[in-house]
């Protein structure tokens, strides 16, 4: 076995209005970058874990994902190994 | 069979209180179930109050929605062996649990809304005849994340199935359909499916004239299907 270490990065879905990125974006104007046209706000997920394979790691991270981690209604994500310790 | 209603407290739960004294009110035998129970006793109608369990942390209520006693519900729920009504946070459980279909996500304004806001059942559910099309009630809102999603290849079946149980109604202004204080789809406020109800608004909050409403008496009553006082 060999753990991995992955990170989730949970999104919303392009169609989602989100109010937090909305008004995070005002306030990034405010401060002198007119130039951001657009900011959204979703979430990180550090794991680490036990598997055979990053083949197997990522595919119980992709469930986890699925099945909880992200909202399938509002939700989309993205999980990609960042190293294993041997 | 006189109702027996169990309130599942959560930690972070703030409204579990409230919402036995309102059902105490009403005459119904009510008690506490702690979230980390495995069985919901003798209850023939569990209350998911609102609040904020576990912080809202991940998304509201994502955590609670796997506490060890919303394994008895799922299964009392399979069993037609109980009526659910979730509650602002309760129902963002159900939802979480997928008990209920859809989300519920940050309101539009991206504000908190506390408001008193009248709602209006749109579909009566089969489960509780007593609700009739276009009975308004004035209840209070508040929270943070109550607009209500669904994914565009449920939303029909969301209609179909007479799930749409209430909706928020400007009661001052023309029925345009528009009015709409948190950006739910269609301004949906609550909905049904089978034995399980769940809203945003807060009828034990509203019990008694003096604190600006006592519609939820007519309300919680109507979901015990006992004669309302």
């Amino acid at each position: 076995m060999t753990q991995f270490r992955l990170r989730m990065a949970v999104t919303l879905k392009p169609e989602v209005l989100d109010p937090a990125g909305q008004a995070t974006q005002q306030v990034v104007h405010e401060r002198g970058f007119p130039e951001v046209s657009e900011l959204r706000i979703g979430k990180v997920v550090d794991i680490a874990m036990n598997a055979n394979s990053a083949e197997d790691a990522l595919a119980k991270a992709r469930r986890l994902g699925s099945e909880f981690l992200a909202n399938p209604v509002l939700e989309r994500f993205e999980v990609w190994v960042q190293s294993d310790e041997t | 069979m006189k109702p027996k209603v169990a309130v599942i407290r959560f930690p972070g739960s703030n409204c579990d209180r409230d919402t036995v004294q309102a059902f105490q009110s009403l005459g119904a035998e009510t008690k506490i179930v702690a979230y980390d129970r495995e069985d919901l006793e003798d209850a023939t109608h569990v209350v998911l109050p609102g609040g904020f369990s576990y912080g809202d942390y991940l998304r509201a209520g994502a955590l609670a929605a796997h506490a060890p006693i919303m394994h008895a519900l799922v299964d009392a729920v399979g069993r037609g062996a109980i009526e659910v009504l979730g509650i602002c946070n309760g129902f963002q459980i159900l939802c979480e649990r997928g008990i209920l279909p859809g989300a519920l996500f940050a309101n539009v304004s991206g504000q908190f809304r506390c408001s008193w806001e009248w709602v209006e059942v749109l579909t009566p559910p089969a489960r509780w005849p007593g609700f009739r099309r276009g009975m308004r009630f004035r209840l209070p809102i508040a929270h943070a994340d109550g607009a209500y999603r669904i994914g565009n290849s449920d939303r029909e079946a969301l209609w179909a199935q007479g799930s749409v149980f209430l909706r928020y109604v400007d009661p001052d202004g023309p029925d345009t359909g528009e009015y709409n204080p948190n950006g739910s789809l269609e301004a949906i406020a609550g909905i049904s499916d089978g034995p399980v109800m769940g809203l945003m608004p807060h009828p034990e909050r509203a019990m008694q004239p003096w604190l600006g409403s006592k519609d939820g008496r007519l309300f919680l009553s109507l979901w015990l299907q006992e004669v309302p006082q």
